[in-house]
């Protein structure tokens, strides 16, 4: 039988963990590209207008990708009410217009349609592996996964205390690779180890007072940061520590397997008094998040949004309000091709001025007002 | 006891469920009063008072709360979610009460009640009930509230088929307009709250109906024809009730009104859902060789150069048929 090409969109370093699952189901993984500006401008072109960046983005890289010669691509659907769940038909129809003869294999989430979910998977098990074969092959490449997301949790926790700027992001960088290139679940811990280890190597400040800043928003603008301008890398530069609601490893579990973890119904209950309705997208979950964040004392609040997107729409909205209550600092950032990386960070940089200030006030005023010399921001 | 007074917005649901309600608050003798029609300073207002990202419709909603909600003891923002157990509403619609109350200080009480249909098939009579209690009525005045609403909103559909025109106003005891019979027939698609306002629309629905044009709108096919013709690539429907209502009916006249000349579809600035909708109707359209415009409206458009527009399209179709 001939061995199919198939590809599918970019999102952060978890590209290589879907490319070894293809890998295992008997594809020749065609790898899209790391989106560019060349990206964007082909994704602006063809796309309308009023699409959200993550749709001009993602079909940007397919017109990268598919004149390499592509049999299939594979994208996740979803059931709204957000936009995101129509893109893959969407892209399909505008695809074919301009002649490409590509087959779309779009991944509804299970707990809609168990049945349909099983079919999807069949079809992309075109070699027809045993179901217990691809069960081990989801298992490894989702143990991959959990270590791509720890090993970056790691480096956010460090950038802002590095003493060194950069020196994290250049590690990072290369112990990356470790994980990628380990193929099984004993090497994919063995690398997680040998990263981490790594990563504690470089000479950071643990006493350094360092301000906390959550983020939150639309999942494909926080998870592929060439679609945010490295937004975190930049907050930690600054000297501020991220936390990102969303890692896809929380994202899967929570819309594929039953029972809901702790943390999202927390989050659902947080929401609950200001948006009481699932309104779709992730704008519950940036509301829930926003409120979570500051029980647990962060200093401030980054939400990531593309233009045009509805459910964050309506959280902004919302954050306002919760802002003045909570004495809160919130910095919205509403992206589209027009965003340019200088103008964002004078934004963050003022942003995360005012929250070390801020920060510093509140710590002075907690002394009794003297401040001694050794609390300091360097 | 003075009879408290009821604010409704003349936008967004007002075009497609207004009879419903007035017929149920009318039924319990309730004061109801609506917004007056769109105006620069209605538009305006909502301007200021919305996010600046927020799309047209939103902002129009902010400006005729804010017109009302000096005026009334309550505001009528219902949460509906879904109603035909298919579609949801925009993700906006399911956010208005949310919005509204944390955007504006003084506010009279918001009544937000919820209506699903997904969960609860009932939800809409639960609902009314809910509201008449609320207003010191008992189930049996609620129910019968509620059977008035929905005679008079079945009335509405009625009369939307065979081409009721709710321009500004809709008024189920004098119907004003309603759309010519021709032989030139355009199908004006766009959301009711942009098709049926006056300000909004630039009286394009005037017009055309006063050049003698034929306008079919979404609202003029059933609902069962409607949810048959919904699927498009993929066996998917759009899941949001406007647009699936749009796109539905815009394949219902694509392959069953031979005659039809030309399609316009109304869109409004920063709207979410219809870049979908308006890139499949224009593949669709290009692939019957059926005319296509898009009119995208915002805070700026001016009268003048949207005729110009629709004049020069109709000119267009008249030159091919020639």
């Amino acid at each position: 039988m001939k061995t199919l090409r198939i590809t599918f969109p970019y999102m952060g370093n978890y590209v290589h963990a879907f490319r070894g699952l293809l890998e295992d189901l008997g594809y020749e993984v065609v790898m899209p590209v790391k989106p560019s500006k060349r990206t964007l401008d082909l994704g602006v072109k063809y796309a309308p207008e009023f699409s959200c960046l993550p749709y001009k983005i993602v079909l940007g890289t397919y017109l990268e990708t598919l004149p390499k010669g592509v049999d299939r691509i594979v994208t996740s659907g979803g059931v709204g009410p957000c936009r995101a769940g129509l893109y893959a038909s969407l892209h399909e129809k505008i695809l074919k217009k301009m002649g490409y003869n590509v087959e779309f294999i779009v991944l509804e989430p299970p707990l809609v349609d168990l049945k349909g979910f099983y079919k999807t998977v069949q079809e992309l098990n075109y070699k027809n592996y045993s179901l217990w074969y691809i069960y081990k092959a989801i298992k490894r490449n989702w143990r991959k996964i959990k270590a791509l997301d720890t090993i970056e949790q790691k480096a956010l926790f460090l950038r802002p205390r590095e003493l060194t700027k950069g020196s994290v992001s250049a590690k990072y960088k290369e112990v990356l690779q470790y994980v990628i290139n380990a193929f099984s679940e004993k090497e994919i811990a063995e690398a997680e180890q040998e990263a981490l280890k790594q990563l504690d190597k470089i000479p950071v400040n643990l006493e350094k007072l360092v301000v906390k800043v959550g983020m939150v928003g639309e999942i494909y603008v926080l998870l592929e940061p060439s679609s945010n301008f490295e937004i975190e890398e930049t907050i930690g530069h600054l000297g501020a520590e991220v936390k990102r609601s969303m890692f896809l490893t929380g994202w899967t579990r929570d819309n594929t397997l039953p029972g809901k973890s702790e943390e999202l119904v927390s989050v659902k209950a947080a929401a609950q008094p200001y948006l009481p309705e699932l309104i779709g997208g992730h704008g519950q979950d940036s509301i829930g998040n926003a409120i979570l964040y500051i029980k647990q004392g962060f200093d401030g609040l980054i939400q990531l949004a593309p233009f045009t997107c509805i459910p964050e729409i309506v959280a902004r909205t919302i954050l306002t309000k919760i802002s003045q209550e909570h004495n809160f600092p919130i910095l919205t950032f509403f992206l589209d091709e027009q965003t340019g990386k200088a103008g964002m960070e004078t934004r963050l940089e003022a942003f995360i001025d005012l929250l070390k200030r801020k920060k510093l006030q509140k710590l002075e005023r907690a002394k009794g007002g003297n401040i001694d010399g050794a609390l300091s921001w360097n | 006891m003075t009879v408290p007074v009821i604010g409704i917005a003349r936008t967004l649901n007002y075009y497609a469920y207004y009879p419903f309600w007035q017929g149920f608050f009318d039924s319990l003798n309730l004061k109801t009063i609506v917004s007056s029609p769109t105006t620069k300073e209605i538009l305006d207002q909502g301007v200021k008072d919305a996010l600046a990202e927020a799309c047209l419709p939103i902002k129009l909603f902010f400006g005729h709360i804010a017109t009302l909600k000096s005026k009334v003891d309550y505001l009528f923002i219902p949460r509906i979610v879904n109603l035909n157990r298919k579609t949801v509403y925009c993700p906006k619609f399911l956010g208005l009460p949310d919005m509204i109350k944390y955007s504006y200080e003084n506010l009279p009480p918001v009544i937000d009640l919820r209506v699903d249909n997904r969960s609860l098939k009932d939800s809409l009579l639960i609902a009314s009930l809910k509201l008449a209690s609320f207003f010191g009525f008992s189930k049996l005045r609620g129910f019968k509230a509620y059977r008035e609403g929905i005679r008079q909103q079945n009335f509405y559909e009625n009369l939307l088929q065979k081409g009721y025109l709710p321009v500004n106003e809709v008024n189920v005891n004098s119907p004003k307009l309603f759309s010519v019979k021709s032989s030139f027939k355009i199908a004006l698609l766009g959301y009711p709250y942009l098709v049926y306002d006056n300000y909004v629309n630039l009286k394009i629905l005037e017009f055309l109906n006063k050049n003698n044009v034929q306008v079919l709108t979404a609202e003029q096919v059933p609902w069962p024809i409607r949810n048959k013709y919904a699927p498009f690539t993929n066996k998917k429907r759009l899941f949001w009730t406007f647009s699936d209502r749009v796109l539905s009916s815009f394949q219902y006249f694509l392959k069953n009104v031979p005659d039809l000349k030309g399609i316009i579809h109304l869109t409004a600035f920063g709207c979410g859902p219809d870049f979908i909708v308006d890139r499949i109707m224009e593949i669709d359209a290009g692939e019957q060789q059926i005319p296509y415009l898009t009119l995208t409206i915002d805070e700026h458009t001016g009268e003048a150069g949207l005729v110009t527009r629709v004049e020069a399209f109709l000119d267009m179709i008249k030159r091919k048929s020639r």
